[in-house]
């Protein structure tokens, strides 16, 4: 399943045959309930199977505080599934020099106290 | 030799998905320009675009005055928006609430709302003036004054961030 991006939502692109969801670019949408709900629905249900694993992967440029709520939630439904025995992983793209990414992304694991591994790359 | 900086951009008019991407990228390009090799220039920029987006969001008529001035170590945001009574209220209800916080007070409230908190009618999270807040923190003030418009006020949300 594949979400386009535009100009205020992020591309989403979930891999099932690979267990991988990427979300990247940047989100600003006005609802951003709306436009994460059906994603978290994915993610829900992958991970309904027994035995079911999914590497969620941000690469992220910004987001609203609206967006953040909703990964939040995202990472959330995975780390309830890890706690039921499915296997999770976050991978958080993070730029050189974004202090943004990088402070968000500590946020969200302390508050969720789950493990994300950073990826740093050369600033654009 | 010190570096002098102004920068000012206005905009009025009305606010869309569009137009606030429009501006996004022309805040980050102004940012970039004048604020290189600081690193929480999204955070700057995000002053403005959480002010939009509570104006697009919360709004009455869809039109709004923005303003982004960047003058020596001084960055003033300013977003001016009409809104029903009850949402005038609650801005100025918002903002002085957090105007009688500390640093820790800002910080518990925005992982508290990010954590346990639910979405508005709207589609607010109720974290955008709160993540403004954690930048710069009580430097934030609101407010409202009834239009000739019954029952529609204007709202001035102002951001002053020491750079």
């Amino acid at each position: 399943m594949h979400l386009q991006a535009t100009k205020n939502t992020p591309e989403v692109v979930y891999l099932p045959e690979q267990a991988t969801l990427l979300v990247k670019g940047s989100s600003m949408p006005e609802n951003a309930l709306e436009f994460y709900g059906p994603v978290i629905g994915w993610v829900r249900q992958h991970l309904e199977v027994q035995g079911a694993s999914l590497t969620l992967r941000i690469e992220m440029k910004y987001f609203n505080s609206s967006s953040m709520k909703s990964i939040f939630m995202l990472l959330e439904t995975l780390k309830s599934a890890t706690q039921q025995g499915r296997s999770g992983r976050v991978e958080w793209l993070v730029e050189d020099d974004d202090e943004f990414m990088q402070e968000s992304g500590q946020t969200l694991m302390e508050l969720l106290g789950m493990e994300l591994r950073f990826i740093h790359s050369p600033a654009a | 030799m010190k570096t002098t900086r102004h920068t000012d951009l206005n905009y009025q008019g009305r606010i869309n998905g569009d137009v606030l991407s429009v501006i996004t990228d022309l805040l980050h390009a102004t940012a970039a320009a004048e604020l290189s090799g600081r690193k929480d220039l999204k955070r700057l920029c995000g002053i403005g675009l959480e002010l939009l987006d509570n104006a697009q969001r919360h709004g009455a008529m869809g039109h709004v005055a923005f303003e982004w001035r960047l003058a020596s170590d001084l960055l003033r945001v300013r977003v001016s928006n009409s809104a029903t009574k009850d949402e005038a209220e609650r801005l100025l209800a918002s903002v002085q609430r957090i105007r009688s916080m500390d640093r820790e007070a800002i910080n518990k409230a925005y992982t508290d709302q990010l954590s346990s908190g639910g979405f508005g009618a709207n589609g607010g999270a109720g974290l955008g003036l709160l993540q403004i807040a954690r930048k710069v923190g009580n430097n934030i003030s609101a407010t409202i004054h009834p239009t000739e418009v019954e029952g529609t006020y204007l709202c001035t949300s102002t951001v002053n961030a020491s750079l």
